[in-house]
């Protein structure tokens, strides 16, 4: 028994960025632990494009065969790995925090009775263990558990751990058979509903520019919509304009929508209550714009200017555009 | 048709925390426990389906400590029909611990539809809805935005990555739900005298449980410095787009 698996995903056969993250981690256990570090790829992924994993240091590269199934199935993803996990006995398997490593995770933790824990920005190998640092709280604290040497399963916090590559390694590919699945006790994909238009989803933007109940009516929107059209950016927004119907759900950044830290954060119009602030305080940058000088999003924004909304955000755009 | 909730108490979204002298725990002094917001969304779901269906009743599930009897008794002012408490004086850490406690007193009813919250907000763990699928082998959908039943069959939306997947379940069947459309109730006083009536059960719990982890530390997260104001107006435009694009090049 021993080694690591690190689960992987693949996207229009190119590894996700939040799977770099992980194999980037991996690789620093194993060579710490002198593990080995076998890898599930799951999804569509072709063999030749291997240039993009193997700086790395993976042992092995096990091919899940999901490429034959369009979508996400959680039964034959659980199955694909609970299969691996008995031929290789892993002491550690490590998740991204993506949707699907979110909803994988605790069933094939919940499965092989190992602990699950979610949302790791810190492992450190001990000993006879490891140390791991987790924010809780929504991040207002952060705890560190110890974990003695059972196998564990852990999912990473997304955006969170920098891709650092080592030298290049040659690995070997196999298909991994899933021809036994039994118990299928989950549940099926039966459509998939794209956006109606073509939207950067806030939990994936590298620049997010939203707006709270100072924009006073839903169609002035429409200014942050072009801020963020000239920023390349996407739209955010406050709770309170969220459930005033103003804006979608999946726009909502906070405690109870997304938790984002993008590279730079623009709110607009919003006071920073600590619901919000959760969700946007690990961004690199904030910039808040608001007439109240006392708004507590001032004590947490890098750059603020204080002033009129509708004054500030037609001249920004405006000068953008130059 | 039998619905459960599994409610957890939490401290409220808007406590200041403090950690104790010994650096292991939160001080609870001045806290105010809530229900975790995630599952005040799943019941109100569950409340939607009985004011159409007089006949669905709903059972409250919750483990933790004394105190958690007041969320209980609100669940039941807002509609619930009953309550279980699952009382335990140890804090227990492991989400497979508590899943496997709470999936016990599951198995003993017949419940078509069991709702969690996607994630309690204390611990941010996101887990112990779906360990519960797989210990009682109940199909579970994670993190819906939406669902619907048609006859014995659920529909649900997960709303992951910008885009919207439709999951398809028979019954029973297991929800984590997000952030709900609906808006919550709020009982009134008279609801809250009704509740008075209505049954909470408790059931003790064996504490010799195998602790897997062991919390080492707490500490806060790294402070943000102070930022600065670049000024008043609109003039401060220019020096705002200046320091985003020259001196920290992100835009
Ligand atoms: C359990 C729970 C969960 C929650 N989860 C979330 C969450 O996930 N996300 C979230 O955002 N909130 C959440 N909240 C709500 C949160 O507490 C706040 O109510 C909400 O964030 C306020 O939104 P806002 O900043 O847009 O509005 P307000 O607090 O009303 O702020 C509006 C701001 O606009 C400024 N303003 C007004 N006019 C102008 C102008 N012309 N120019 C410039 N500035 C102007 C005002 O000075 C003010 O600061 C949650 C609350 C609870 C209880
Ligand atoms: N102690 C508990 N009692 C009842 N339900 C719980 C408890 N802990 C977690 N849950 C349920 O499981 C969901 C997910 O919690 P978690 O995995 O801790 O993020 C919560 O939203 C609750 O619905």
């Amino acid at each position: 028994m021993g080694g690591i698996l690190s689960i992987i995903e693949a996207k229009n056969k190119e590894i996700k960025n939040s799977s770099l993250e992980v194999l980037s981690e991996s690789q620093k256990i194993a060579n710490t632990k002198d593990l080995e570090n076998n890898v599930v790829i799951l999804g569509e992924y072709e063999e030749n494009n291997s240039n993009q994993i193997n700086e790395f240091g993976i042992n092995k590269v096990l091919l899940g065969a999901t490429n034959k199934i369009e979508n996400y199935s959680p039964d034959l993803y659980k199955n694909i790995i609970l299969n691996l996990i008995e031929k290789f006995e892993p002491e550690i398997i490590i998740f991204s925090g993506s949707a699907i490593g979110k909803d994988i995770s605790p069933r094939i933790a919940a499965n092989m009775n190992y602990n699950l824990v979610t949302e790791c920005i810190e492992i450190k190998v001990e000993e006879n263990g490891y140390e791991i640092k987790r924010p809780i709280y929504a991040g207002k604290i952060i705890q560190t558990l110890k974990f003695n040497n059972n196998p564990i399963v852990l999912s990473l916090k997304s955006n969170y751990f920098s891709i650092n590559k080592v030298e290049q390694k040659d690995f070997s590919f196999e298909q991994v058979n899933n021809e036994e699945i039994g118990n299928i006790i989950s549940p099926v994909l039966k459509e998939i509903i794209q956006p109606q238009k073509e939207t950067l989803d806030v939990s994936e933007a590298s620049i997010i520019v939203a707006g709270g109940r100072g924009i006073k009516e839903p169609e002035n929107f429409k200014l942050i919509e072009e801020l963020a059209d000239v920023l390349n950016a996407a739209v955010g927004a406050s709770r309170a304009v969220v459930d005033a119907g103003w804006r979608p759900h999946s726009e909502q950044v906070g405690q109870t929508g997304k938790i984002v830290s993008p590279n730079l954060y623009i709110a607009i119009g919003i006071s920073g209550a600590i619901q919000h602030q959760v969700g946007m305080i690990n961004s690199k940058c904030i910039v808040a714009i608001n007439k109240d000088k006392n708004a507590p999003i001032f004590k947490f924004a890098d750059y603020g200017i204080v002033g009129d909304l509708f004054e500030i955000i037609p001249e920004l755009i405006s000068e953008l555009k130059k | 048709m039998n619905i459960a909730v599994c409610v957890k108490q939490v401290p409220d979204t808007a406590s200041q925390l403090i950690i104790s002298g010994d650096n292991k725990s939160i001080d609870e002094s001045g806290i105010k426990y809530e229900i975790n917001p995630f599952d005040e969304y799943a019941l109100e779901e569950a409340l939607r389906l009985k004011d159409k269906d007089e006949t669905i009743k709903i059972t409250i599930i919750s483990l933790g400590p004394e105190r958690v009897k007041q969320s209980l008794t609100k669940t039941l002012a807002m509609g619930a029909d009953e309550a279980i408490h699952i009382e335990t004086n140890e804090v227990i850490d492991d989400c497979i611990n508590i899943a496997t406690i709470i999936a016990n007193e599951i198995k003993k009813n017949q419940y078509d539809l069991i709702l969690f919250g996607k994630k309690s907000v204390d611990q941010d763990n996101n887990q112990v809805g779906i360990m519960i699928g797989e210990i009682n082998k109940i199909s579970c959908i994670s993190n819906c935005s939406e669902f619907k039943i048609e006859g014995k069959k659920i529909i649900a939306n997960r709303e992951v990555e910008g885009i919207v997947e439709v999951f398809e379940s028979e019954l029973p069947a297991i929800i984590t739900h997000e952030k709900g459309r609906n808006e919550l109730r709020y009982p009134s006083l008279k609801d809250l005298m009704a509740a008075k009536k209505k049954p909470i059960n408790t059931i003790k719990v064996e504490t010799n449980i195998d602790k897997r982890s062991e919390l080492l530390k707490l500490e806060y997260p790294e402070k943000r410095e102070e930022g600065v104001i670049i000024g008043e107006d609109k003039s401060s435009v220019t020096e705002l787009i200046r320091i985003l694009k020259e001196e920290k090049k992100i835009i």
